[in-house]
């Protein structure tokens, strides 16, 4: 069993067994990022296969100073945001008044929600408000650096979070009285 | 049990913070396949070498066509109305002129019906020759062939020959018979390069004496000298990615063209170098530099006087912040291209206007390009990663250039040209795979001055 380090340094050798083990070593988690990021299952095996590619082309500009996953994490996540802005062709900056005034529920019955569930949730919404929801609130960019790689004003983004929430809450209660009248 | 979750946000957050799923097998293949034979820059293979083998291929081509074409065409016929060559303009005379005189017409025919026999005769002897032959030389008993036909044909030959002959003399002389018996053994040889020879052939069916005082035709129709023209052109064009959020782009560039022109015809060659420019951005990963402190790596101790001394060796450590930070700054890349472009063409000059289309393709070389570095606000900071939104270029591509436009004849030796163009990238002009797929576009409108020699 390699060391973090051996494993990188072995990987940068071009080492065929080290690249396979790094890559099973990341890559459940690694897919469960490009899983949230994506529609379907396919496109999120494109961003997987396109960011490995470049965290194994890139290893050497490692550092070694910040958590490697991190590393790789970020990597998956920017191959997202540019698949993101291929396909996003025309963006409507929607100026909203108010985009922190849709509150949060306070429903306390989200526990029987099982990730699947979630994720198919996230992987339905529209492209821009996935992106926004995923940056904001599960890796944690603000609105203003979300609006500088998405290229898109800090207003859109708060509105896109806004309407991302309100439209997830609906679903969520949505699921909730079907398996009331279950 | 899990914990009641208060809003969505926790919800997510929580739920995902360590979901993992095993991707398919097929992932692992792809990835193992790409990292296994990576594409470098150059993208379709184009090395340095590639690249000059190109370069060297299409001047070589463009040189050749231009001298076949040359050429091909080197007729230089004599000066409109020019006498240095009258026998030349006999021979390009329409037969219907002849045709319309009785006199020359009736001469025509009997001359046609002398060569005629005379031709009939020849084969008719050659067929008696052959059959004598072949009697004499074929083991075949003679009673195979019948003596009195071989003579009944040459009989024939001999009696029709002598009918012509008679008729001949017996007709009336007509007025030009003469001229006509005078000129029938002298033949025009057009040798193609605007003279003419005279030889022992005999003329058929255009006696000079009359055909001279036809006019010649104009010569404007076969003026085939061609003409060499310098053009020197300023061309701004407007870059289109059809499939990306890439925003136009704009490109400006200067040519300098050699055209060779040949009645309508011409072909176009030449230099340009065209300025791009790629804005986009460079993302920062880095940590903050939040101080330093000095670390005590060794401690010695020396003996002063009767008193022990601890002498502490130090360094100084920078500090920086465990959260990551993420900056995003401006990148301007400009890249300058070499074009050499292979134009086929068609147009039409009038007394000052003129017009033109053309159409051919053209090879891009990047020959130079200025990246920029990144730039920070901070004097102190330590970067984890960066990354540039923007794909590096290819260093050739190839495009098919359409234009059409006119010129205008300031003087004897200059004229201003303006083409409206289109150039359609055959290859994108971006690493392959990583930008764009579809085939990029530009428009343009090349403005110049052309010096005709």
């Amino acid at each position: 069993m390699y060391s973090e380090d051996e494993l990188i340094r072995k990987c940068i050798e071009q080492d065929a067994k080290a690249q396979e083990l790094f890559y099973r070593r990341f890559a459940p988690r690694m897919y469960g990022v490009c899983l949230r990021f994506s529609k379907n299952q396919m496109e999120a095996d494109d961003i997987m296969q396109e960011g490995f590619i470049k965290v194994f082309l890139n290893l050497k500009s490692f550092r070694n100073e910040g958590s490697l996953e991190g590393w790789i994490r970020r990597t998956i996540v920017n191959t997202a945001i540019n698949l993101y802005k291929k396909n996003v062709k025309y963006q409507k900056d929607i100026e909203i008044d108010q985009a922190e005034a849709v509150q949060n529920s306070e429903t306390g019955a989200y526990d029987n929600l099982v990730v699947e569930e979630l994720l198919k949730l996230i992987s339905e919404l529209p492209l821009g408000y996935r992106m926004v929801f995923n940056l904001n609130i599960i890796e944690g960019y603000t609105h203003k650096e979300i609006s500088q790689l998405l290229e898109i004003s800090e207003n859109t983004s708060k509105s896109q979070l806004s309407r991302a929430r309100q439209t997830l809450q609906r679903k969520i209660e949505e699921i909730q009285r079907t398996e009331r009248k279950k | 049990m899990s914990e009641p979750y208060k809003n969505i946000d926790d919800l997510f957050r929580d739920k995902f913070e360590n979901f993992e799923q095993d991707p398919p097998e097929y992932v692992w293949d792809n990835i193992k396949t790409g990292i296994q034979n990576p594409k470098g820059p150059g993208g379709h293979g184009f090395n340095g070498g590639g690249l000059a083998g190109f370069t060297a291929l299409l001047i070589i081509i463009g040189t050749i066509l231009v001298y076949l074409l040359s050429n091909s065409f080197t007729i230089n016929l004599p000066e409109k109305g020019s006498e240095t060559s009258p026998t030349a303009q006999e021979s390009f005379m329409d037969d219907t002129q002849i045709d319309t005189n009785p006199v020359i017409a009736q001469d025509i025919k009997v001359t046609a019906e002398i060569e005629e026999s005379e031709n009939r005769l020849q084969k008719e002897q050659e067929s008696e020759y052959s059959v004598q032959e072949n009697m004499e030389s074929s083991m075949l008993p003679k009673k195979s062939i019948p003596e009195e036909r071989v003579g009944k044909s040459t009989l024939m030959a001999l009696s029709r020959t002598e009918r012509i002959k008679q008729t001949n003399q017996q007709a009336p002389p007509s007025p030009n018979e003469n001229k006509l018996s005078s000129l029938k053994y002298i033949n025009f040889e057009y040798n193609g390069l605007g003279q003419t020879n005279q030889s022992d052939v005999r003329l058929n069916h255009k006696p000079s004496s009359f055909i001279s005082t036809v006019p010649a035709p104009p010569r404007d129709d076969y003026v085939t000298k061609g003409q060499w023209s310098v053009g020197l052109y300023f061309r701004p064009e407007m870059i289109r990615y059809p499939s990306d959020d890439q925003i136009t782009n704009y490109a400006r560039g200067i040519d300098l063209h050699v055209l060779y022109k040949k009645n309508e015809y011409f072909l176009q060659t030449g230099l340009g170098f065209s300025q791009v420019t790629d804005a986009g951005n460079y993302k920062i990963d880095y940590n903050k530099y939040m101080g330093s402190y000095e670390d005590v790596y060794d401690v010695t101790f020396d003996t002063i006087g009767n008193e022990v001394t601890p002498v502490y060796h130090t360094q100084t450590v920078d500090v920086y912040d465990s959260i990551n930070y993420v900056r995003i700054t401006p990148s301007e890349r400009r890249y300058t291209y070499l074009q050499i472009p292979i134009m086929f063409g068609y147009g039409k000059d009038y007394r000052r206007f003129g017009w033109f289309v053309k159409a051919g393709p053209a090879l891009a070389l990047m020959v130079h390009e200025n990246i920029p570095e990144m730039s920070m606000r901070e004097d102190q900071y330590k970067i984890l990663n960066v990354e540039n939104s923007l794909p590096a270029r290819i260093n050739a591509n190839w495009q098919f250039v359409l234009s059409a436009g006119a010129n205008y004849k300031l003087g004897n030796k200059i004229s201003l040209s303006v083409e409206p163009l289109i150039r359609y990238y055959i290859n994108s002009d971006y690493e392959p795979g990583k930008y764009t797929t579809r085939h990029p576009y530009s428009l343009g409108l090349r403005t110049g001055l052309l010096f005709n020699f």
